[in-house]
């Protein structure tokens, strides 16, 4: 598909899938032979649950794994949506995603997203919800983080019309921003040889999520300014460790939460 | 040959000060800085109205310290605002 300057290929394994997204994207779709850029993998018919997951490849990484059809079908448009963020200049644009706990949201760096989300046991037992999504958008008025309005041009109602095995799953790992959410912590990557968590200055987060910005060049410091009033009133963190399981916990004790107890 | 009086650049930098530590964007380059709260108020000073001597000056008696300890660490981190282009070009005696 063409999706202005930039043409992308998105390959599905199942035929109700791939005419799902022809009729969803039909503005969008090129006669030009393209490698595929993003994987949908899908399971066919009954099967038992662990072979029922859906999985989103972007090349040969792991973008998403779920029982929702719907989900991998928003995270593919959010994706796809996301080719054009470096340009737009009606929000803040982030590589980043969020976790929610008992203790309020965390903003956390997108590459934790597949490390941690593959433990979905673990995150349900530390009462974490991750959104699944990779690009999050903040108002540069408030610093709240906003749903990333749509350009792309999808019929309305696209997604309800998904065959959908979301009954296999209580979506309790899977989160979007369907309204501004305030950010309570702000999580970076920490030295992986490092504790476990350890307080990062609100100026070292700032530089971060700045650096993390699709969109700085085109809003340039406006995006600065609006980053700081985000950051001005969290907490900010640095994880460590490479070990997912002690991330989770350290992500769920930054955000107040114990596992299997109230906020700690 | 007069002596330099450092001044940050007047175009191009957005900053941004949290908890005494600066955040710097620079326009022409694309760069971020991020500024230790002591370099956070050098940087606050540069205002190309005291040359070094006097900023060594004033910043050794807010800290408590001989100015001829600070010039050699302020001169250091001149250099390296210079480097990063946060400052106006030097005009005399560098």
């Amino acid at each position: 598909m063409q999706l202005g300057e930039i043409r992308v290929g998105v390959r599905a394994t199942t035929e109700s899938f791939g005419t799902w997204l022809d009729s969803t994207l039909a503005p969008y779709l090129s006669s030009h032979a393209s490698d595929p850029h993003y994987s949908v993998v899908l399971p066919e018919g009954a099967g038992s649950p662990g072979r029922r997951l859906s999985v989103l490849y972007k090349g040969t990484i792991t973008i998403a794994r779920t029982f929702s059809r719907r989900t991998i079908a928003r995270v593919l448009l959010a994706e796809l949506e996301s080719v054009g963020l470096a340009t737009r200049d009606d929000a803040i644009y982030l590589n980043g995603s969020i976790a929610r706990g008992d203790g309020g949201v965390a903003l956390i760096p997108a590459a934790l997203v597949h490390h941690i989300t593959r433990l979905r046991r673990q995150l349900e037992r530390a009462r974490l919800q991750i959104s699944p999504l990779l690009s999050i958008a903040v108002d540069p008025s408030n610093g709240r983080v906003v749903p990333v309005a749509p350009r792309l041009a999808t019929p309305p109602g696209a997604l309800d019309r998904l065959e959908d095995a979301g009954a296999l799953t209580n979506g309790s790992t899977e989160l979007f921003v369907d309204e501004p959410l305030d950010v309570d912590v702000v999580c970076r990557l920490g030295d992986v040889v490092g504790p476990p968590t350890s307080p990062l200055s609100r100026g070292a987060a700032l530089r971060e999520l700045a650096g993390e910005t699709l969109n700085l060049g085109t809003l340039g410091g406006a995006a600065l300014e609006g980053l700081a009033k985000l950051v001005a009133g969290t907490r900010c963190v640095s994880l460590g460790g490479d070990d997912a399981r002690v991330v989770i916990e350290s992500l769920a004790a930054s955000l107040g939460t114990s596992p299997g107890g109230g906020r700690a | 040959m007069a002596a330099s009086r450092p001044r940050v650049r007047r175009s191009g930098l957005t900053t941004v000060e949290l908890d005494g530590e600066a955040v710097i964007y620079d326009d022409s380059s694309g760069e971020l800085h991020h500024l230790n709260p002591t370099a956070t108020i050098v940087f606050g000073l540069l205002d190309g109205t005291a040359t070094i001597r006097e900023l060594s000056s004033d910043i050794a008696k807010a800290f408590g310290m001989p100015p001829e300890e600070i010039e050699p660490q302020l001169r250091s981190l001149l250099r390296r605002f210079r480097k990063a282009g946060l400052l106006e070009p030097a005009t005399n005696g560098g």
